[in-house]
């Protein structure tokens, strides 16, 4: 486990810590689209951030490097990188920090990737920009990373264009780039979304094994909640732009407190039984106009009493390291 | 939500100068009979070539006649052949772009091998071609500009048709058995409806130019009738002692074809759903 | 007696597009999207049919649509061959088969209130006005909409809800086949959940038969009968639902099957994970097409395609080793 509470004064300091962050749509009275989320990640320990469209988890991820939406402002807390406050960073830092002690990769490689230049060239370039190497080891290093993504004939393809690639190919052409400095972080935002079942499989794969190999940090990004469990060491769950509840997945999966997790968990389809009628959650995610001043899932949370509709319940942190926020659970009445 | 639509436009104070000017030009060629202070076709020889002045506003050419009165009588051909020419290529282009569009193939391979060709010919050149061979009265006029502009009107229609033809609501339009009229009718024409309506707006700038154009080389309106293009060709045989006599009416024409341009950018703002977010900063910008 | 003709028949399926190279280093030649596809939908039945983008399942449901025409094979309809007929013939045909499309963003013209898009196939059918009106109310409310709905536009709409409009517009007519082309993979889990069950209701209440495209296993386990795996334009298994589940016998299935991400409580048997990558289309592995991902490939698999044979009753494997 990485550790998912705030640290305490006594254990190291996280690899990434995000503390109280809010952003909101700018201009008086903007939708608040991220509120108050705070988690760690542990150096070399694997977080995903699971939710709907729609629930802040790719403006979260986006936040770290500071490559969110102009229209998009920062309210309040802080996005330590190994004690670093990344938000407060001069221009010229987070540029050394993007692509240097961290990289991302997206969800449609084919818009990542400039389609006139070979995949070797735009590896060169990402390599370039933060090592003082030459170009000819430059272009090595390109052909080497190439391989470790399991990029057959690396010597060759490097000299593609992303159009020569399938789907699968280019996404591990942007993971080679994101490896290009050896991150200690790895920001994945929907990996795998844009690929089929199978080449999913081989990209997960792939990321583990780098995560094992290169001891490296990988925050995932994603709706699929199987991918999460297959893995992610640690688990936060967003609603409405709020943690609903975070923990290790294993726990979380097996026993999950907030009526959101479990509702989610359970409309998935089984894969290996058949069942009469799926589980769901009726009614839709409230808009900005619509939203609820208490709890916010109190709109479709079949256990929504009237208080849960006044106050808005903390995330409190349980016995375990299991952190919730719901106004029942905390009673113990809920789940 | 029509008013809604429309704010863009009417925050836009380019858009509502343009507006205004149109207008104003409306307003002179239908009352031209009232409001022109002399008859623009009255020689008056003894008044020949006075600049201008308390009398004759905009001066008087070399009969006499008063410069300023032929400007507000010229309007009437400007704006007649600028809006009715431009009628023409819509009424004729659009349903031929979005047929061939639609239905591709050979016909839209024909179609568009036409156009090319039609499209290489500088469209002056092309009326010019028309009003030698078929005449220049002002119906002809409207003809030659109306044809050389249908190309633009295909291509446009054509294009917009081939991004609506691959949506799924034309697919499932011809699941329920609708004939192709019915799609292009209720599926396809009010997507191309909006792009065509800023093109069109464009056109009539560049048919009141090119009116004048014909005019200039004296293939358009026929003298005595006032028309800009010729009260120009007129004032530049004389632009060596009177200036003003070319000058003043080309002022005129730049003012009507840069006022129809400016609504034409406004209205594109705002039929263009991408670029509402520029509108929108354009607007800020404006404030 | 004999035994009454399905609902659907699609006999040999073929759909060929050419290419046709738009400059010198392209390639030329003849994809067969579709190559000698065969099943068969019954009344009141829902056939799944899965594979991975540019396995052809979507051309599949477009030719059964007739939205583009078969290159060769027969597609019955209640024993009507839709497959060959053209104009005012199959016109009269189109109320019986309706589509459920992928994106409703792009199927529901934005330009239409939710009562223009609901009566537009009706429209065509020469349903009168007031049929229409009543039609419209009764179909908002069986899936699950307000009737007041019916003027708004489908931008005032979440996908969810988008998705129902087209389910309700689909059902118009009538029809007694419903085709839906990945209805659900564009909606978040709680949602499609929603849209799984609405759609087992309507099956249960109308006796609609279904022939459901999609890539997710999870989905398509739970609203099908039985399921066809497509590989390269082929149909590589075919069985009951809880024997392709349960015991796949195709390698491919099997691979497929266990690359789902699985929740921990599934716990998941072991990982077969492919190598490689769909090969091109347009120069497919001679043999077996999934020879040159194959875990258990033997050099007769390059020459001798293997037939899709039945090794149990109503379960169809394209292997030469499946037993």
């Amino acid at each position: 486990m990485s550790g998912l509470a705030p640290a305490s004064a006594s254990s190291p300091p996280p690899l990434l810590s995000v503390r109280n962050l809010s952003i909101a749509v700018e201009g008086a009275g903007g939708q608040t689209v991220v509120d108050r989320v705070s988690f760690d990640l542990g150096e070399g320990g694997v977080l995903g951030i699971v939710g709907e469209s729609g629930c802040g988890k790719s403006v979260t991820a986006m936040s770290v490097l500071r490559l969110n939406n102009p229209a998009l402002r920062l309210r309040g807390g802080e996005i330590l990188l190994a004690g670093e406050d990344l938000l407060r960073a001069s221009e010229a830092r987070i540029r050394a920090v993007r692509g240097g002690e961290v990289g991302m990769i997206f969800q449609e490689p084919m818009t990542s990737l400039n389609p006139v230049l070979a995949v070797g060239d735009q590896i060169v370039e990402a390599i370039l920009a933060h090592r003082p190497i030459g170009a000819r080891a430059a272009r090595e290093a390109a052909i080497e990373l190439l391989g470790l993504v399991g990029i057959p004939l690396p010597a060759r393809r490097v000299a593609s264009y992303p159009h020569q690639l399938s789907g699968g190919m280019r996404q591990r052409v942007m993971i080679a780039m994101a490896l290009s400095c050896r991150p200690r972080l790895l920001i994945a935002d929907e990996p795998t979304t844009a690929l089929d079942v199978t080449i999913q499989a081989q990209i997960i794969d792939l990321l583990r094994r780098l995560q094992r190999e290169l001891g490296m940090a990988v925050m995932i990004i994603t709706h699929d909640l199987g991918l999460i469990a297959d893995f992610a060491a640690d688990v936060v769950v967003m609603y409405a732009g709020k943690v609903v509840e975070r923990g290790a997945t294993r726990d979380l999966f097996r026993q999950p407190l907030h009526p959101y997790t479990e509702r989610l968990l359970a409309s998935i389809p089984p894969l290996d039984r058949d069942v009469d009628r799926l589980t769901t959650i009726p009614g839709t995610v409230p808009s900005a106009r619509t939203m609820p001043s208490g709890c916010r899932f109190s709109t479709r949370c079949p256990l929504a009493e009237a208080r849960c509709r006044e106050t808005e319940p903390p995330l409190r942190t349980m016995p375990g390291g299991r952190a919730v926020a719901c106004h029942l659970v905390a009673e113990g009445r809920a789940a | 939500m029509v008013v809604s639509r429309l704010r863009p436009i009417l925050e836009d104070k380019g858009a509502m100068a343009g507006l205004g000017v149109i207008l104003l030009f409306c307003l002179m060629a239908l009352l031209a009979p009232w409001i022109a202070p002399h008859d623009p076709t009255t020689q008056n020889v003894r008044d020949a070539f006075q600049g201008p002045g308390a009398r004759y506003w905009f001066g008087t050419d070399e009969f006499g006649r008063d410069v300023f009165s032929r400007v507000i009588h010229g309007a009437r051909p400007a704006l007649m052949i600028g809006v009715f020419s431009v009628v023409l290529s819509v009424v004729l282009g659009m349903p031929l772009g979005m047929l061939a569009g639609f239905v591709g193939g050979r016909f839209d391979t024909a179609v568009s091998a036409v156009v090319d060709v039609m499209m290489s010919f500088p469209s002056l050149l092309l009326a010019l071609m028309v009003v030698t061979l078929l005449g220049s009265a002002p119906s002809m006029v409207v003809l030659a500009i109306g044809i050389s502009h249908v190309p633009v009107f295909v291509r446009l229609a054509r294009s917009s048709t081939l991004v609506v033809r691959e949506l799924d609501f034309v697919a499932a339009s011809r699941s329920f058995g609708a004939r192709t009229g019915h799609i292009l009718r209720r599926h396809v024409m009010p997507n191309v409806i909006g792009p065509t309506i800023v093109m069109a707006t464009l056109g009539i700038a560049g048919a009141i130019r090119e009116e004048a154009g014909l005019s200039f080389l004296g293939l358009g309106i026929q003298p005595p009738a006032p028309s800009w293009g010729n009260l120009i060709r007129d004032g530049v045989n004389a632009i060596l002692h009177a200036p003003t006599l070319a000058l003043l009416p080309g002022l005129v024409l730049t003012a009507s074809v840069l006022a129809f341009n400016i609504v034409g950018d406004s209205v594109r703002d705002m039929l263009d759903p991408h670029d509402i977010a520029a509108a929108a900063a354009k607007r800020d910008r404006a404030r | 007696m004999s035994v009454p003709a399905p609902l659907l028949e699609v006999h040999e399926l073929r759909v060929h597009f050419a290419l046709r190279a738009t400059s010198p280093w392209q390639r030329s030649g003849t994809v067969r999207a579709v190559d000698g596809v065969s099943f068969t939908v019954a009344h009141g039945e829902t056939l799944g049919l899965v594979g991975e983008s540019g396995c052809g399942k979507t051309t599949v449901s477009r030719a059964v649509m007739r939205l583009l025409a078969p290159t060769a094979g027969r597609i019955l309809l209640e024993g009507e061959d839709v497959g060959r007929l053209r104009g005012r013939a199959l016109a009269r045909l189109r109320p019986r088969f309706q589509m459920v499309f992928q994106d409703p963003a792009s199927s529901l013209n934005p330009r239409m209130t939710v009562a223009e898009l609901l009566a537009e196939p009706m429209q065509i059918a020469g349903r009168d006005a007031a049929q229409i009106a009543a039609r419209i109310v009764h179909l908002l409310r069986v899936v699950g909409l307000d009737p007041e709905h019916a003027r708004r536009y489908p931008h005032e709409f979440s996908g969810g809800q988008k998705q129902r409009i087209g389910i309700a517009r689909a059902l118009a007519l009538e029809p007694r086949l419903l085709v839906c082309d990945e209805p659900v993979s564009a909606l978040d889990v709680s949602v499609q959940a929603q849209i799984i069950n609405l759609l087992k209701d309507i099956q249960a209440e109308t006796g609609i038969g279904c022939l459901f495209v999609a890539h997710d296993l999870r989905v398509v386990r739970q609203i099908s009968h039985r399921v066809a795996v497509m590989y390269l334009g082929e149909i590589v298994e075919q069985a009951p639902k809880a024997a392709l589940y349960g015991a796949p016998r195709h390698p491919y299935t099997r691979a497929l099957l266990s690359a789902v991400p699985q929740t921990r409580e599934e716990g998941g048997g072991e990982r077969i994970l492919l190598g490689g990558e769909l090969p091109n289309p347009l120069d497919p592995p001679s043999g077996c097409r999934f020879r040159t991902r194959c875990p258990i490939v033997r050099p007769e698999c390059a020459a001798n395609k293997p037939p899709l044979r039945e090794i149990a009753p109503g379960h169809l494997v394209a292997c030469h080793f499946a037993t």
